[in-house]
């Protein structure tokens, strides 16, 4: 019966101690972490993106949209000493999911920060994964209809919709990926404070202005097609656009 | 205390185990083949070959319960079909022709450009794909889901509800089990010399021959190298083949070989069933292959004579065998 209790009293010491460390340093206390959300707003030419509702395009035509999803990668807040927090290693941006598909959620220290950091994309080592190892609430769940099955990657990002001209409609889908055309650390000036309990910040993106920068202005009734390596002129383009569309 | 630690311990060990009721399943290998590679996360047992089967065979996968992918991989042409290129749901046309499945256990890589790496994600692909079954997981695990007899197989395969995990799974278990290798010229190999007729004996001669050069790619138990090779066909617009994958110009073209195995119930042949018999193929071969400027500089042309070419097709066909029926 002594040894019985000697054995567990060896147990409870051996799996204490394996639960606090095996170094001799003073033990730190945690960082206490507080809940940040970053909104990611679609808009188009400064308003709200709203899908099915008519825009005009740089062309001036009629123009409309049934999806904008797109992936973000090591999403980050700068501090006001520079320091970078991981808010989430990666997001889906996808407006028909409400204001939580939407939404970037972490949780980092309190304090000042003075920016975000993310890349546009899946990151190379995400970007491998099985898709069908993923429960459906994550956002590389193969259920979010994010993933070339015959090249077996992420399509980092979706624009569908439909554009007029004349009397014809037409449809645009320009859908980016592979990892050449990931874009990394976009940097957006942010100034705002963690509080305790948490905060919310807004960061906008306009559809707008992907599809008209100096560099390339696109004319979707003929750049309105491009799954990557059929058209990766076009998909380059789309991507280098994309990094200059937010926060205008 | 001791209790509490006991919970402990046990839940550590718990908590990482696979279904434990569940069956391994030995596969039978041909003589002279390996045992093929499984994936870490996907050992075989009977509960998935089973679960698998079924999957495999069950048209409601598809967007509108027209496809399932027993329709483009028929057991009844070594799972290939016989379309130059198959049909997807509402009558779509894919870019290909469709690949026998046997022995697809022993494929590195799949699909004709390589671009997919493992079995189990080469599931997912013509389930999506909107020109092949056109669904999408949302729906195919509700109808799993709803489904009493779904539910009893995942559970039994992988205690779970059915998901996507299970799904791939399940049916690269199943199309992993089709091994066959007993053909005619199987039996030969294997010390029967009388299995091999005087024009299949002759047949095979030219095959492994220099100046025909089949072996070259078309070597090993499958009766291919797994590289990838451009024959001189014209490059479809869609269609780069291996380029497609690797966005690289010299690969334009190029398409891995494939197996010769079962070959002469998988017509039409080519990546895109451009052929519709093997004399063609033979005659193809026969005249160097096509004019590209990326053409292999392993094809060359060369002249047989009648009797050669029926006894080099007598040979192809002694590599086939008789459907599996499981």
């Amino acid at each position: 019966m002594v040894s019985i209790k000697w054995f567990f009293s060896v147990s409870t010491i051996i799996l204490f101690g394996s639960f606090s460390g095996c170094g001799g340093d003073p033990v730190t206390p945690p960082i206490p972490k507080e809940p940040i959300s970053i909104v990611f707003n679609n808009q188009y030419n400064g308003s709200d993106l709203v899908y099915n509702t008519i825009y005009k395009s740089h062309q001036l035509n009629d123009i409309w949209f049934t999806k904008k999803m797109y992936y973000l990668s090591n999403v980050i807040a700068v501090n006001s000493e520079g320091v970078k927090e991981l808010v989430a290693d990666i997001a889906l941006i996808d407006q028909s999911k409400g204001l939580d598909g939407i939404t970037v959620k972490g949780n980092i220290p309190a304090g000042n920060y003075v920016g975000i950091e993310f890349s546009l994309g899946v990151r190379e080592d995400l970007n491998k994964q099985d898709p069908a190892t993923f429960e459906a609430s994550h956002p590389l769940s193969i259920t979010n209809n994010m993933y070339w099955g015959w090249s077996t990657q992420y399509v980092f990002s979706k624009l569908e919709g439909f554009e007029v001209y004349g009397t014809d409609t037409t449809s645009f889908v320009i859908h980016t990926g592979t990892q050449d055309l990931f874009r990394p650390e976009i940097s957006i000036k942010n100034t705002f404070t963690l509080p305790t309990g948490g905060t919310s910040v807004s960061i906008n993106m306009d559809v707008y202005d992907i599809l008209n920068q100096s560099e390339y202005t696109f004319n979707l009734i003929k750049d309105g097609q491009s799954h990557t390596v059929d058209n990766l002129p076009l998909a380059t383009q789309y991507m280098d656009n994309f990094t200059k569309a937010f926060n205008k | 205390m001791r209790w509490l630690i006991f919970i402990v311990l046990l839940s550590g060990g718990v908590s990482c185990s696979q279904n434990k009721n569940v069956k391994p399943k030995t596969l039978n290998i041909p003589k002279g083949f390996d045992y093929p590679k499984t994936p870490n996360n996907n050992a075989i047992t009977f509960e998935k070959i089973a679960l698998g089967k079924k999957l495999f065979f069950d048209t409601r996968l598809s967007k509108n319960n027209t496809i399932s992918c027993s329709s483009c991989h028929n057991p009844a042409l070594a799972f290939a079909d016989s379309l130059t290129v198959s049909k997807g749901v509402n009558g779509r046309l894919g870019s290909r022709n469709a690949p026998s499945l046997i022995n697809v256990a022993y494929k590195p890589v799949f699909h004709a450009d390589g671009g997919v790496r493992t079995l189990e994600l080469q599931v997912l692909a013509p389930l999506i794909d909107s020109t092949e079954m056109g669904s999408d997981f949302t729906l195919i695990l509700e109808m799993l889901r709803s489904d009493s007899a779904y539910l009893t197989l995942f559970k039994k395969a992988f205690d779970t509800i059915p998901t996507v995990f299970g799904i791939t799974r399940a049916i690269a278990s199943y199309e992993r089990s089709l091994i066959q290798g007993n053909s005619t010229y199987d039996q030969y190999k294997n010390g029967n010399r009388d299995a091999l007729n005087a024009s299949q004996l002759n047949g095979l001669k030219l095959f492994e021959s220099d100046s025909l050069n089949c072996t070259a790619c078309h070597n090993g138990t499958l009766f291919t190298n797994f590289t990838y090779q451009n024959i001189g066909l014209p490059i479809l617009a869609a269609d780069s083949g291996r380029a497609r994958i690797t966005m690289k110009h010299a690969d334009a073209g190029k398409f891995m070989v494939p197996s010769l195995r079962n070959v002469a119930l998988t017509a039409p042949y080519m990546h895109n069933g451009s052929f519709t018999n093997l004399s063609e193929v033979l005659r193809y071969f026969e005249n160097g292959g096509g004019n590209h400027w990326n053409k292999s500089n392993l094809l060359h042309s060369y002249q047989l004579t009648a009797i050669e070419r029926a006894d080099l097709l007598h040979f192809l066909e002694s590599l086939s065998e008789n459907p599996i029926t499981y």
